[in-house]
C-alpha cells in the first residue's frame, strides 16, 4: 500500500512508476554507449572541454532520475562525477581530465552492473 | 489544482505526471523548456494555479523562468515548487530570490513531493483568502487585520512570507543541518502606529521597516518575514548573523530617517529590539520549526535601548504549516 492512497489509487502510481521505470531501463544502454562516447571524446585534443560540459549535464540527468526509478547507486556515482567536474570550476585544466576519467570509469561500472542484472 | 510542471528530461515529467494524477491532481500540463512553459502559459485560457520547474534546463533555467512568472501580475503569489538535484545553498537562495515558495531536491520521493504539492495549494488558498479580504474590505477600523497578524508584504529582496520561510527553513535543515540560525527584530511602536493608523497605512509602514531590515542584513543571506505583533523574524547562514547590539544601532538609526520609514499618521520615534539567535537542536526533524519560536521569545532577555518605550510581552508565534 503506499502512503495516503486508496488501493485503486495505489495501484495506479505503481503502474505509472514501473512505466518510467521500464523506460528508464531500456535507455540505459544508449546511455552507456554515450558515456563511452564521452569518454572517448576526454582524450582528444579538441573536444576534450565540451565534452566535460556534456558529461557534466548528463551525469546530472542521471543523478536526478536514479534514485526516483530504483538505482541510488547510479545516482550517488553520477552525483559524485557531477560534483567532481563541478569542483574543478571553470579553471579545469587538461591535466584534470584523469580524474574525471576515474568518476567516469566508476559510474560506467555501476550502469553496466545494473545493465547486467536488469 | 491547474499545474505546470516543467522538466527537460522526459522520464522526470513522465514520473511527475504518474505521481500528481494517481493523487487526484488531474490538470497536470508538462512543458520540456522554460521557453515551452512561457508559450503554454500564455496560450493558457484558464490560469494555472502552480508551477513545478526543474532550475537547470537548456535554455532559460528554472530561476529566470521563476523570475519572469512573477512578473505576471496574475501570478504574483502562485506557489512555485522548484525541482531540482541543486541542492547547493547558491541555487536554493537564488531559487527563493527569484520568487520560488518551495524547493524539492531530486530524486525526489512521491510521498514527499506530495506533501510539497498539497503544501502549495495550502499557501495558495491562504493568500486567495487573504486576497479577497483586502479586495472586500472597507477602510475602517474593523476591517483592519489584528495587530497580531502577518501582513502581505511584496517586492523587497529577501523579504518571505511567513509559509515561505518555514519552506526555506526546512529545506535548508535538510540540506545544512545546524548551519542555520534564526533571530528575532521587535519594533514596539508599530503597535502604536496599528492602534492610530488605517490597514492601508500600517500596511506602508510595515513595509518600509521591512525594507529597513533587509538592507540592514545585506551581507549576511539572511531572509526576513513579518509574522505579526511587530516582529520580524531572519533566518540565515548562523556564521553570518549580526551581533544583536551591533543590528539593534544600525537599526534605530535607520528606522528614524523618515527618507526610509515613512510615518506621517503617528508622531513616533522608532526603537527596535534584536533577541539573541537560536538554532536547530542536533537530531531535530525537518519539519521541525521550534528554533523559530525559541528565536522569537529570545526578544523577551533583548534590551530596550530607548527608555521611553513600553514594555511588551511577545506575543507572536509562528504558526506552523508544516506537515
Amino acid at each position: 500500500m503506499v502512503q495516503g492512497l486508496n488501493a485503486e489509487s495505489a495501484a495506479q502510481l505503481n503502474a505509472g512508476l514501473a512505466r518510467v521505470r521500464e523506460r528508464f531501463v531500456s535507455s540505459l544502454s544508449d546511455r552507456v554507449d554515450d558515456f563511452y562516447d564521452l569518454l572517448g571524446d576526454l582524450q582528444e585534443e579538441q573536444d576534450w572541454l565540451d565534452a566535460c560540459a556534456d558529461l557534466r549535464a548528463r551525469a546530472h540527468k542521471l543523478h536526478g532520475i536514479c534514485g526516483s526509478v530504483g538505482f541510488p547507486e547510479i545516482g550517488e556515482k553520477a552525483a559524485s562525477l557531477e560534483a567532481k567536474i563541478d569542483s574543478l570550476g571553470s579553471e579545469l585544466q587538461r591535466e584534470d581530465i584523469d580524474d574525471v576519467r576515474c568518476f567516469l570509469n566508476s559510474l560506467l561500472d555501476e550502469m553496466e552492473q545494473n545493465l547486467d542484472a536488469a | 489544482m491547474r499545474i505546470l510542471a516543467v522538466d527537460d528530461d522526459e522520464l522526470i515529467r513522465e514520473l511527475l505526471l504518474a505521481t500528481l494524477e494517481a493523487h487526484g491532481y488531474s490538470e497536470i500540463t508538462l512543458a520540456e523548456s522554460g521557453e515551452d512553459a512561457l508559450r503554454k502559459i500564455a496560450a493558457a485560457g484558464t490560469p494555472f494555479d502552480s508551477f513545478m520547474f526543474d532550475i537547470q534546463m537548456p535554455g532559460m533555467d528554472g530561476i529566470e523562468l521563476t523570475r519572469q512568472v512573477r512578473d505576471m501580475a496574475i501570478y504574483r503569489d502562485a506557489p512555485v515548487v522548484m525541482i531540482t538535484a541543486m541542492n547547493q545553498k547558491e541555487y536554493i537562495d537564488r531559487a527563493f530570490l527569484a520568487g520560488a515558495t518551495d524547493y524539492v531536491t531530486k530524486p525526489f520521493d512521491t510521498t514527499e513531493l506530495v506533501t510539497r504539492v498539497r503544501l502549495a495549494d495550502k499557501l495558495q488558498s491562504e493568500s486567495r483568502r487573504a486576497a479577497a479580504a483586502v479586495k472586500h474590505s472597507v477602510p475602517s477600523q474593523s476591517s483592519k487585520p489584528a495587530f497580531g497578524e502577518p501582513i502581505v508584504i511584496e517586492e523587497i529582496k529577501g523579504y518571505v512570507s511567513n509559509g515561505v520561510l518555514q519552506n526555506y527553513v526546512m529545506i535548508m535543515k535538510e540540506q545544512m543541518q545546524k548551519a542555520i540560525g534564526a533571530f528575532a527584530i521587535r519594533v514596539p511602536e508599530l503597535e502604536r502606529v496599528h492602534g492610530a493608523s488605517s490597514a492601508e497605512e500600517f500596511a506602508y509602514v510595515v513595509t518600509d521597516v521591512a525594507e529597513v531590515i533587509s538592507d540592514a542584513l545585506v551581507g549576511t543571506q539572511a531572509f526576513v518575514s513579518y509574522i505579526g505583533t511587530g516582529v520580524f523574524l531572519c533566518v540565515g547562514p548562523r556564521r553570518l548573523l549580526p551581533e544583536p547590539q551591533a543590528a539593534q544601532d544600525h537599526l534605530i538609526t535607520m528606522l528614524n530617517d523618515p527618507e526610509l520609514v515613512y510615518c506621517e499618521e503617528v508622531s513616533t520615534s522608532f526603537t527596535a529590539q534584536v533577541g539573541d539567535a537560536a538554532s536547530p537542536k542536533l537530531l531535530e526533524r525537518r519539519e521541525d520549526l521550534r528554533f523559530l519560536d525559541r528565536a522569537v521569545d529570545n526578544l523577551s532577555a533583548a534590551p530596550k535601548r530607548n527608555p521611553l518605550s513600553q514594555t511588551h510581552r511577545v506575543a507572536g508565534r509562528v504558526i506552523s504549516h508544516a506537515a
